[in-house]
């Protein structure tokens, strides 16, 4: 369904139910692999996407269409998981235990990661990006999102995002090689 | 880093996640708030009860206004028998019992010749009238 038709649904009045589900049906499963591949855990990208859809049916009646649907959806996930990330290496750094070793072992004991040896290196390589930077790599490298895609949902310029995603990609590169 | 892990995707979720996922964001997102309370909500119970314990007690209040009216108290009332017995003068029994007989107030003028008090003034003058003697025959005799 178009994002138009899901708009008109939400604006008409009695209609939010069937608006709400098409709205989910259309971009939860896109919005959790965005928020999961950063946060990694199942319940962290439970709470941060319905901590997503939330705010965007709270804020859907000030969309202003200057930018299409699905970027503000991802504006606000990715704003979401930013914060969240950022929290947690605070909490990470306050706590004084090694990231990186839990990172490893919640991989190996998660349920919900199939993952080989060469994947669970890949995301913990991916883990000990900056917040920011982190989204930045994702969304170019998984989502495959384009650079201007990007600094429209970063609400950056593109040379920035381009920057980011340079520095991001040779970081990957030297921690990955680090462990060979 | 590879093309096969950049499309590959090595994460799951838990069995009927995303077909659950609908509804219950929807319950979470959709169903409205319950309204803000405001303080006026908050205090309105115990404002009511505060008002009903004014009303009650003002009712009781007035109840006992009027019955108070329609209440004569005897001590003010002309009956002068009536009167000395709620004063604790004369004792209702003897009264009642001839009160059909004998005149009121002989019958106050015996009561009150009859009663013996023992004030102070009276006991004084009873040690004053004791002798030696009698004290010393007192005192032997215990």
């Amino acid at each position: 369904m178009d994002d138009r038709e899901i708009l008109a649904a939400l604006r008409e009045e009695g209609n939010e139910n069937y608006a709400f589900n098409l709205l989910v049906r259309k971009y939860s499963q896109r919005l959790y692999w965005h928020i999961r591949r950063a946060v990694l855990d199942h319940d962290d990208a439970d709470d941060l996407l319905q901590n997503t859809f939330i705010k965007a049916w709270k804020n859907l009646p000030y969309f202003r269409e200057e930018s299409r649907l699905y970027t503000w959806l991802y504006r606000i996930a990715t704003n979401e998981t930013i914060n969240f990330l950022k929290s947690k290496r605070l909490r990470t750094m306050l706590s004084m235990s090694g990231h990186e070793s839990s990172i490893a072992d919640r991989l190996a004991s998660d349920p919900y990661f199939t993952g080989d040896e060469i994947s669970r290196r890949l995301y913990q390589a991916i883990s000990k990006l900056p917040p920011r930077q982190k989204m930045i790599f994702n969304m170019r490298y998984f989502d495959e999102l384009k650079f201007t895609e990007i600094a429209e949902i970063l609400n950056r310029s593109v040379g920035a995002v381009k920057a980011s995603y340079h520095h991001a990609f040779t970081k990957m590169q030297d921690i990955l090689n680090e462990n060979d | 880093m590879s093309e096969d892990i950049r499309h590959s995707n090595p994460f799951t979720v838990p069995e009927g996640y995303f077909s659950e996922l609908e509804d219950r964001l929807r319950e979470i997102a959709v169903t409205p708030e319950p309204e803000h309370v405001g303080w006026l909500a908050k205090v309105k119970p115990a404002v009511m009860l505060t008002l009903m314990f004014g009303v009650i007690a003002g009712f009781g209040w007035v109840v006992s206004k009027v019955t108070g009216l329609l209440y004569t108290d005897p001590v003010e009332s002309d009956d002068p028998i009536t009167a000395m017995i709620e004063e604790g003068w004369i004792e209702s029994s003897f009264i009642y019992a001839y009160s059909d007989e004998i005149d009121v107030e002989e019958a106050l003028s015996n009561s009150l010749e009859n009663t013996v008090t023992m004030d102070e003034e009276l006991s004084e003058d009873i040690e004053a009238s004791l002798t030696e003697d009698d004290i010393i025959r007192y005192l032997n005799l215990e």
